[in-house]
């Protein structure tokens, strides 16, 4: 059976992008058929973190104006042939596509794919109405900042309401040291405000900057980081898998590494 | 550790900033997860209190209405601190008082001097469940989930 799942936060810039390119690579690795759908019209970019950009040359506005089928709009990973991008239209507005259309392209999808991740666009607006629309449950990403943590509690009240019931949360950017120093909620503390059950913990890590830099999630790349772990656990856990949370002491910037920050000032 | 020592050393900020953030956090999603209106619960506050009032004498100064929040389910919590049982003078008050069933032994009347201040956890008299759910409307076009509605 074909699952869809809608990553969304409600506001922008928390890693709804991020977390849709490395969970759809770090499932097709597992074996899956997986489409990752940029549900992101007019500020499309899933592309890009996937390094798919260049071989786009359709987009779902396309498919749904009969310009081409499915199958031509979507652009199949050579590093992974098991995973697909489904592109937005950049030059168009969110207003260029309605909730049964995106209904239809998913069901289509459903025929052929395991895994249908939808990249949200931020808001609780028509966009991420249609992104929704689609989706049986959904993938709540947030950080442990006041203005997400409030966003996303509205966005599950949105869900719930819309029947979206298996709703899991990711926390990102988690920064240990400042959780340690009490300057930063903790998962726990995220966790028991939405009280949404918990899916993964992702660090704020360098490498996700690399990784975007690249055009190559970081489930790719071959120095492992915390971030890239953090997905692959995530995968494992969406796939009904008992993985053990990462420990975020471990994470901690090592003694020396402060020492430097101390003298040169520097992150 | 040296290297927790250090990290306090560099610590400039206030420590406790991560309590403040979840005490605010916490008040804020009370608020936006229930649907009534500040009119609303103004209008419920009232008619509480115009109820209560009947039997007993409430500390005014002592009044809490709250939104509380937990796992999703919103409380209205009301601190109604009684300053004394309504003896039976009055004429309106004093038939409704007679109305109420037994044990409260009305008939006796109460000392004037005697307050009955009900410690926090005992003075929680009404626990209303909002269903959070209920009514959540689909937000307008033009509604961003900063501003979100219900707020008093
Ligand atoms: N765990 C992380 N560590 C460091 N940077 C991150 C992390 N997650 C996201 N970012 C950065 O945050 C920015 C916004 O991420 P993005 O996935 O585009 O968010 P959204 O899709 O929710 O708007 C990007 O620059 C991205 O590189
Ligand atoms: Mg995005």
């Amino acid at each position: 059976m074909s699952r869809a799942i809608v990553v969304t936060s409600g506001k922008g810039g928390v890693g709804k992008t991020t977390t849709s390119a490395n969970l759809g690579m770090a499932l097709a690795r597992l074996g899956h058929a997986v489409v990752v759908i940029d549900a992101d019209f007019g500020l499309r970019n899933l592309d890009l973190l996937l390094g798919l950009e260049n071989r786009v040359v359709y987009t779902a506005l396309d498919v749904l104006a009969g310009q081409c089928r499915l199958d031509q709009a979507l652009v199949k990973d050579k590093r992974q042939p098991k995973l697909a991008l489904l592109p937005a239209a950049q030059n168009r507005t969110k207003e260029s596509v309605n909730a049964r259309q995106m209904r239809q392209i998913v069901r289509a999808l459903a025929t052929r794919y395991q895994y249908i991740l939808i990249d949200c666009p931020a808001g609780i607006e028509m966009g991420f109405r249609n992104a929704i629309a689609p989706a049986t449950e959904a993938l709540i990403v947030t950080t442990p900042e006041i203005s997400a943590v409030r966003d996303a509690d509205r966005v599950v009240g949105l869900l719930e309401a819309h029947g979206i019931k298996r709703i899991n949360l990711i926390i990102n950017r988690i920064r240990p040291a400042m959780v340690k120093a009490n300057d930063m909620m903790s998962v726990e503390d995220v966790k028991e405000i939405l009280a949404v059950p918990l899916i993964g913990i992702v660090p704020d890590d360098e490498q996700v900057i690399v990784s975007t830099n690249k055009g190559e999630p970081l489930v790719l790349a071959k120095e492992e980081s915390f971030a890239g772990r953090s997905f692959d656990n995530i995968a494992k856990r969406l796939e009904g898998q008992q993985v053990k949370f990462l420990d975020l002491d471990e994470m901690n910037p090592g003694f020396f590494s402060k020492l430097r920050q101390l003298f040169t000032g520097k992150k | 550790m040296l290297s927790d020592l250090i990290d306090r050393l560099l610590n400039r900020s206030s420590p406790k900033s991560r309590n403040e953030v979840k005490r605010r956090l916490q008040q804020l999603l009370a608020h936006d997860r229930t649907t009534l209106s500040p009119k609303e619960l103004e209008a419920i506050q009232a008619e509480i209190l115009e109820v209560v009032s009947r039997y007993v004498e409430l500390d005014q100064d002592g009044l809490e209405f709250a939104l509380a929040s937990d796992q999703r389910l919103t409380s209205l919590v009301a601190n109604l601190p009684i300053r004394r049982i309504k003896s039976d003078d009055k004429d309106g008050a004093a038939k409704r008082v007679a109305e109420i069933p037994q044990e409260d032994a009305s008939n006796e009347p109460v000392p004037d001097n005697m307050t009955l201040d009900l410690d926090d956890d005992e003075a929680e008299i009404f626990k209303l469940d909002l269903d959070p759910e209920l009514g959540d409307v689909p937000a307008s076009e033009d509604s961003t989930p900063g501003n979100s509605s219900a707020s008093a």
